[in-house]
């Protein structure tokens, strides 16, 4: 368990400079990741003093308006004024002490500036208000994964597990943090859990099976000796396709009952998405999850030479104690085999119907297919 | 009177002796301190016969304060700013009142309950003080005056805080504050304004929706003990001038430590029991009947200590009628035990006078009196008898509670270390600075400079600062004075509460910093870094230091600090309001200041069956008592005992706890279910199996309400059970049939003999052997519980009677819960004689030799004739027992030859109660 230091603790969020966290590509690889957006087209549009007036003036008139707060928050956070957008969150704030919202805005404001102390209070916030809430564990976690904390991303989503001791995808998602901190035998053990408990939701299962291949290649990469034992644990995973992929994008995100949907338009323009699921190129997405959190994923068993563009659609928000959706892509290259690359893309949607473009898949011709 | 120098103890002189020392040199007293237990010793103090030299200020009055001065007999009125010398004897009635020895708590303070009475005196060495009547309490620094209380064990110094009451035998019993905190709550209730006690208020609204206090014409409270609980029954009578009907709020202050334990309200002339619901239910009828216009009430907890009840319609010009009623344990007194009961009238707003109070305590009037305003203190004597081992069966099994009081012997040399004697403290403040604490800051900086301001001269402290991070307000431990302590209040304001909780890494910050104490002031849930319990109390006994939560806030839960506190000899407190801050604080800062057990827990014997609380780990402190109860399932046995383990001072120490001789009394079950009730709510148990334990006990839980409806048809058209109901029906009109004793062979229950003297008879009932119980209440108001005996076949059940029971008729009933729940009652009625019968004795002569008659004579103590023997000892040793021929007549014949001379017999003679009397009989004169 972690142990934070006595006085101020310099223990650190990785809050800056974590737009994507990547694996190295090796030199021999066709496939590449153009980190695209983490917030939606226009959110960072300018914005004048004259609309910053009329937003001020809104708050004033309705100082209970959450809506207003919020913009008025976010305008100021896209025309840079940091400083005056955590004045105005702490407003928000203080007069209503108890959104999560604001909370989580100051979070990212902080972050922002720097200030990773600070920034880690405001978000910690969240579960000392709601410490029995596991959808406030998981929230607080996708702030920090964002933010590039995975050990106390960790340990946000061990509480939120022991609050939800049969939630199947938070299970999946602890397997993916702990695969990411390098825990591999941990995360195959979860990932085995989740794949051999018949409760589980084949929506949860299959990309869990997906997972669970991923690791045992690691394995077999990183302990040769057992690369045919890992062989056969991969065999009897039956995944349709196999294993070995060009292409493996995950998505996943922070809040119970929303639907945040994975768009991804091939090299031919075709998009695959949960209207749409089977590409024309033998790509594919697994399952269209509409209460929260995902996974879900996209697999391309032989990319073609082109652009993949890698897109994430806000489509609508239920009850939940958040409305602002934001979560991760991950995007696996050269899946199972040596070089296997891994890109993970956090973004942000405020809105319904909100779209941002977190990445562009490069596919070279030629290469090892 | 003689100085007390010249009149106290040896011992008693060394400690002054050691006083006066202690001021020749300008230094701090090192006398003896109080300890936290009854003080032993036979010597008593005489006081100087010099009165006060110092002024007596009057600081606080609620009550009348009157001081005897010089050698004037007469009483005078002590009043603010009008300081008075030459005190000699002070006393407060009423409502309390806080004076200072001279100016500026020259000799330090002293704070009077109602019914209390002190003499003052003063001499060369110092002031003195003895309590002559009720409970006052005394604080002196060290720099003070020196002042000596005359206990029983002679003359003892202060330094610190101290409780003081008057004892029988007219010395002084002391107490250490912060051993005993709870009884100081009278005098902390001083220093706060009142916001209301003991009775409720009736806010009503009417079509202008402004809130307006009703007035309140009656207050009855009528209170029956039992064992050491009191059952208080409180009803109010409010008025509605207005001409228009009104809904409205009633809220009641309950007690601390009190369980609510129902509540009635008068609808349409009717009092209307309400009944324990889940809450939702509760609010949903609530809600449809209030749109049907009908009377329903609602009772929920408020916040704190009150409960608020919603009240629909209130008639336009009548009265309405509400009636609560609570359990709280009795007060344990100098002497015995006392039933407290405080009626405090809110400073601002509520309802200022009462039309009429009258208590009652075990129908005897304790007070009566009209148009009350401004509050009453009564702290009323009872004479009642608690047993150590109290029962009460169920049909779900038995409850067994027992008063555990540690042995004095296993606090060894560690009970009698003192304020004074301790060795400088290191305080740590754990100052929860999280988010969560956005509400309760400014309580939390109460409690911070109430502690703080606790220490003493030579006490050093440090505040952590406790969120995701640890900050702490200095560099190094600093002395605790005043400028200090506003430093570190202003330092934990200038900190706005934001972030989780991270305690497992204050408590290793804490550790650090090798404190004697740890102080932990937030609402004790753990959020970020360690949560597991285990591993954070594995880090606080790292700490090797008493650990003192106070847990404030609206999500407060004592649920880990308990724990961390029980195991390292400290306390946790739930601090709702400033007196709860003013109680705390005495409790860490002078908890030290006498002996204590450490992680004392109590356990079943090993193969005992039962659920058993308190089941973690507590302190105990020298005079404390614990009330343990142990919940036996129908058929099991009844544990023999438990086990009482703790340490003391790091060395381990043992208790066994007996369970036989358990007395039948009301209220043991719903002790039990408080606390079962706090163990199923911390381990997160359904809530359906908190609601039914609530209504299952009668126990109000924070998933249940209770509600009054207009009738019983209502109560069955929503669905609601009604238990309180079949009680009351159950109490009031028990099924008597005494049939089936009849027929199990004819045997009569007997009390044998049924003509007794004082002693210990026994009563046999011959009922069913399966039958749940067997209780036999006696006309003082005991009860005991009977047991079955194999070799009579029958329930068995010895008692005492007192020598000092006056002679006459009396009788025990007997109450028999059969298997089926049925109950059956039957009179035994027995005579109390202490009287030997009285004889007149003839000799006449026969034809061979004497008729000896003996005819027993009414006297005026005992009309009854019933001698039932005589015996006559004859001149050669040998005994003639005469034949009983009617009631009090006896008679026998004497064969021998004509007395010669006049000769001497002595007679025996006695009684169905054993009584004897010896008469002697001269024949042949």
């Amino acid at each position: 368990m972690r142990k934070l230091p006595f006085v101020l603790l310099a223990a650190a969020l990785a809050l800056a400079a974590t737009r994507a966290a990547a694996t190295p590509a090796p030199a021999t690889s066709r496939l590449s990741v153009i980190a695209g957006d983490r917030e939606p087209a226009g959110a960072r549009d300018a914005v004048t003093d004259a609309d910053l007036a009329k937003l001020r003036a809104a708050v004033d008139a309705d100082a209970k308006d959450r809506g207003a707060r919020f913009t008025l928050v976010r305008a100021l956070h896209r025309a840079g004024k940091l400083d005056e957008a955590v004045t105005a969150a702490r407003a928000w704030r203080a007069a209503d002490a108890y959104n999560l919202v604001v909370v989580r805005l100051l979070g990212d404001l902080y972050s922002e500036l720097g200030q990773r102390a600070q920034a880690r209070r405001a978000y910690s916030a969240v579960v000392e208000l709601l410490p029995k809430d596991a959808s406030a564990q998981r929230a607080l976690a996708s702030a920090l994964k964002q933010s590039g904390d995975l050990e106390a991303a960790y340990e946000r989503l061990t509480a939120a597990a022991l609050m939800s001791p049969d939630d199947r995808r938070l299970a999946f998602e602890l397997a993916d943090v702990a695969q990411r901190m390098g825990r591999n035998a941990e995360a195959r053990q979860r990932l085995e859990a989740i794949v051999g408990d018949t409760a589980t939701p084949e929506a949860v299962r299959y990309p869990a099976r997906q997972r669970l291949a991923q690791v045992y290649h690691q394995l077999a990469r990183d302990q040769p000796a057992d690369a045919a034992a890992m062989d056969q644990a991969i065999a009897l995973l039956k995944l349709t396709g196999g294993s070995e992929n060009d292409i493996k994008i995950y998505l996943t995100w922070d809040t119970d009952r929303s639907d945040v949907d994975l768009w991804v338009t091939n090299p031919t323009g075709e998009r695959v998405y949960y209207q749409h699921k089977q590409g024309a190129l033998g790509d594919a997405l697994y399952d269209d999850i509409t209460t929260g959190y995902g996974p879900e994923s996209y697999t391309a068993p032989s990319a073609r030479p082109g652009t993949y563009l890698v897109q994430v659609n806000y489509f609508g928000v239920g009850r939940g104690n958040i409305s602002e959706a934001r979560g991760e892509v991950v995007i696996v290259l050269d899946e199972g085999k040596p070089g296997e690359q891994r890109h993970v893309l956090p973004y942000r949607l405020f809105n319904k119907e909100d779209t941002v473009t977190v990445a562009r898949i490069n596919v070279a011709r030629g290469g090892s297919r | 009177m003689k100085s007390l120098l010249s009149t106290a103890s040896i011992r008693n002189l060394a400690a002054l002796g050691a006083t006066a020392t202690a001021l020749a040199c300008g230094s701090a007293p090192t006398a003896r301190h109080p300890d936290g237990a009854l003080a032993g010793g036979s010597a008593r103090a005489d006081l100087p016969s010099t009165p006060l030299r110092l002024p007596l200020e009057l600081v606080r009055a609620r009550g009348v304060v009157r001081v005897r001065t010089g050698a004037d007999p007469t009483w005078r009125p002590l009043t603010a700013g009008t300081p008075m010398t030459a005190v000699r004897e002070i006393e407060v009635t009423r409502q309390g009142a806080i004076v200072a020895i001279g100016h500026g708590d020259a000799a330090g303070r002293l704070w009077l309950r109602a019914g209390a009475r002190l003499r003052l005196a003063q001499d060369d060495q110092g002031v003195y003080v003895e309590a002559l009547a009720g409970k006052s309490r005394l604080r002196r620094s060290a720099a003070a005056i020196p002042v000596a209380v005359a206990s029983r064990d002679g003359a003892l110094a202060i330094t610190g805080d101290v409780l003081l009451a008057a004892r029988n035998d007219g010395t002084t019993q002391v107490l250490a504050t912060g051993a005993r905190p709870e009884l100081a709550d009278w005098s902390l209730g001083l220093e706060h304004d009142q916001d209301g006690a003991g009775i409720g208020r009736l806010e009503a609204r009417g079509a202008s929706e402004i809130g307006e206090p009703l007035a309140l014409r009656k207050v009855d409270v009528r209170v029956k003990t039992a064992g050491d609980l009191a059952m208080t029954e409180v009803e109010h009578v409010f008025f509605n001038p207005a001409a228009e009907t009104r809904e409205g709020t009633f809220r009641f202050p309950v007690p601390d430590g009190a369980i609510l334990t129902g509540m009635a309200m008068e609808i349409s002339g009717r009092m209307m029991e309400g009944e324990i619901v889940e809450r939702e239910k509760a609010r949903a009828v609530y809600e449809k009947i209030v749109d049907e216009m009908q009377d329903p009430a609602l009772l929920e907890w408020e916040q704190g200590n009150w409960f608020k009840l919603r009240v629909f319609p209130i008639e336009a010009s009548s009265e309405k009628r509400v009636v609560i009623r609570y359990t709280t344990p009795l007060a344990r007194d100098a002497d015995g035990w006392a039933y407290d009961f405080t009626v405090g009238l809110p400073e601002t707003g509520g309802t200022s006078t009462i039309g009429a109070l009258t208590v009652t305590v075990d129908g005897k009037v304790a007070a009566k009196e009209t148009n009350v305003a401004g509050g009453l203190d009564l702290s009323v004597p009872v004479t009642t008898t608690v047993a150590a081992v109290m029962r009460e069966v169920r049909a779900d099994g038995t409850y067994t509670a027992v008063r555990v009081t540690p042995a004095r012997s296993l606090f060894g040399g560690h009970a009698t270390a003192g304020a004074g004697a301790r060795p400088p403290r290191r305080l740590v403040v754990v100052f929860d600075t999280s988010r969560s604490t956005l509400e309760g800051r400014p309580l939390q900086l109460e409690l911070l400079r109430t502690t703080l301001g606790e220490l003493g001269d030579r006490d050093r402290f440090m505040v952590l600062a406790s969120d995701v991070a640890v900050v702490a307000h200095a560099t190094e431990m600093v002395a605790a004075t005043p400028s200090a302590i506003t430093d570190a209040a202003a330092f934990l304001d200038g900190i706005e509460p934001d972030g989780a909780s991270d305690v497992g890494a204050a408590l290793a910050a804490a550790t650090r910093l090798s404190p004697t104490d740890i102080i932990y002031i937030g609402d004790g849930v753990p959020t970020w870094g360690e949560l597991g319990k285990a591993p954070l109390a594995a880090l606080a006994a790292a700490a090797g230091a008493p650990i003192h939560a106070a847990l404030v806030g609206k999500g407060a839960s004592t649920e880990l600090w308990a724990d961390l506190a029980g195991h390292s000899g400290g306390r946790a407190m739930m601090v709702r309001r400033s007196i709860d801050a003013a109680r705390f604080a005495l409790a860490a800062a002078h908890g030290g200041d006498a002996g204590r057990i450490r992680n004392a827990h109590l356990a079943l014997d090993a193969g005992a069956s039962g659920v058993l609380y308190p089941n973690r780990a507590t302190t105990l402190w020298d005079g404390d008592t614990l009330v343990a109860i142990v919940h036996t399932p129908t058929g099991a046995p009844v544990p023999a005992s438990l086990t009482l383990t703790g340490d003391v001072a790091g060395s381990e120490v043992t208790q066994q706890v007996m369970l036989a001789g358990a007395v039948d009394t009301a209220a043991v079950a719903q002790r039990w279910a408080v606390q079962h009730l706090a163990a199923l709510d911390a381990a997160d148990a359904p809530r359906e199996e908190i609601v039914k334990a609530s209504q299952d006990h009668g126990v109000l839980s924070r998933h249940t309400s209770l509600l009054v409806l207009e009738s019983d048809e209502a109560y069955k058209l929503h669905q609601i059970e009604r238990k309180k109901a079949e009680e009351q029906q159950l109490a009031q009109a028990p099924q008597v049939t005494g049939g089936d004793l009849d027929t199990l062979g004819a045997r009569q229950a007997s009390l044998s003999p049924d003509e007794i003297q004082p002693g210990d008879p026994e009563i046999k009932i011959p009922a069913p052997r399966d039958a749940r119980s067997v209780i036999v209440t006696f006309p003082w108001g005991e009860t005991k519980v009977a047991e079955w005996d194999r070799d009579v076949d029958a329930w068995m059940v010895r008692f005492l009677i007192d020598k000092d029971t006056a002679d006459g008729d009396y009788q025990a009933r007997v109450t028999v819960t059969h298997a089926d729940g049925r109950v059956e009652v039957l009179h035994l009625g027995y005579t109390v004689d202490t009287v030997a019968p009285a004889m007149r004795l003839t000799a006449t002569r026969t034809a061979d030799g004497y008729r000896i008659e003996a005819r027993q004579l009414a006297t005026t103590s005992s009309r009854r004739k019933d001698a039932d023997r005589v015996e006559v000892v004859l001149p050669g040793g040998e005994i003639l027992m005469l034949a009983q021929t009617s009631w009090g007549r006896f008679e026998g014949l004497w064969k021998t030859a004509a007395a010669a001379a006049p000769v001497t017999l002595r007679v025996v003679v006695r009684d169905h109660a054993l009584n004897q009397a010896a008469l002697e009989l001269v024949i042949g004169q």
